[in-house]
């Protein structure tokens, strides 16, 4: 009873994390990856448009899935720290906990990035945005 | 150039684009198995790095579709390039300007995609070798995102890098 009700609340939270990801890498990513050259694209990019909304298309796809990914890593590696801690604490080994804390640690620090991934990928383009140029220059020898 | 506005044209040349298209539909199909089967073949076999050579061979067959499903917008603006005319040579390189420069914008338009993706795939992968236990995770993952975000913004100052050496001379 007390399983399943932990395995319940387990789910609750999985479920908690899964929205809150889809949240930030669903809109995101269009919004801050892609918009800063559609805002203001250059002359004669209308033929160029349908294979970039293609690409970007299935760069969203490619995105939602890895985040998506990235959550179920982000449980399967807390859950492996934690019982790597208990293992080394069971086996005594001095270091074992400490370095399951590290592991933990490391997990949490790349799932953050991971979701906030797109969002470091706006202030790039932001950053970048102003020294964009498209037109090729014609030198006059 | 009548012939090339006629509308007997612009129907054989929509039913080539249909054809192309589902050849094109089908190619991707059967080199996406393959790929993938191939990629888990190796992984079977016990061979390092598949997920890189997987993500190295999927990347071109995901542009090669992707080019197909904008043949028509962009045969249409390579069309309208030809058939404006070349009278003399500043028309040739007019025209091989407004070429490149589709070339060159759909790259960059497509950079922020493949920015995003290189991002995220690297901290997955990172998010793997955290959960099997390998050593120097951290520091591969900065140096893979610190590659990544390079040669993103290189790329996209690409254009401008090249005016700048082109200015030089």
């Amino acid at each position: 009873m007390i399983k399943r009700q932990q395995v319940c609340k387990g789910t609750k939270w999985l479920a908690i994390v899964l929205a809150l990801a889809s949240l930030l890498a669903g809109p995101v990513m269009p919004a801050q990856a892609s918009n800063p050259q559609q805002d203001n694209p250059p002359g004669g990019s209308a033929s160029v448009q349908p294979l970039v909304e293609l690409v970007t298309n299935v760069a969203r796809l490619f995105i939602q899935f890895f985040v998506f990914s990235s959550v179920a890593v982000f449980a399967v590696s807390v859950a492996r720290g934690f019982w790597s801690a208990q293992i080394a604490n069971l086996v005594g080994s001095p270091m074992g906990v400490s370095q399951a804390w590290l592991n933990i640690i490391a997990a949490v620090f790349i799932f953050i990035l991971a979701v906030m991934s797109t969002t470091f990928v706006g202030i790039v383009f932001d950053a970048v945005r102003g020294y964009v140029d498209t037109s090729i220059p014609i030198p006059q020898f | 150039m009548d012939l090339a506005r006629s509308a007997a044209l612009m129907a054989v040349l929509t039913e080539v684009m249909q054809w192309a298209g589902g050849l094109g539909a089908i190619y991707f199909t059967v080199a996406l198995v393959t790929t993938l089967a191939q990629a888990h073949v190796g992984a079977s076999a016990g061979r390092t790095g598949v997920l890189v050579e997987l993500y190295e061979r999927l990347i071109p067959i995901i542009v090669c579709l992707a080019v197909v499903a904008s043949a028509a917008a962009l045969g249409d603006a390579v069309g309208q390039w030809m058939t404006s005319g070349v009278q003399d040579a500043a028309g040739a390189v007019a025209l091989w300007r407004g070429l490149a420069e589709i070339v060159v914008q759909a790259v960059l338009l497509s950079v922020g995609a493949s920015l995003a993706v290189g991002f995220v795939s690297g901290v997955l992968g990172a998010q793997l070798s955290v959960l099997a236990g390998q050593p120097g995770t951290l520091a591969a993952l900065a140096a893979r995102l610190l590659l990544v975000a390079l040669t993103g913004v290189l790329t996209l100052l690409a254009v401008r890098l090249a005016g700048m050496v082109i200015g030089l001379i």
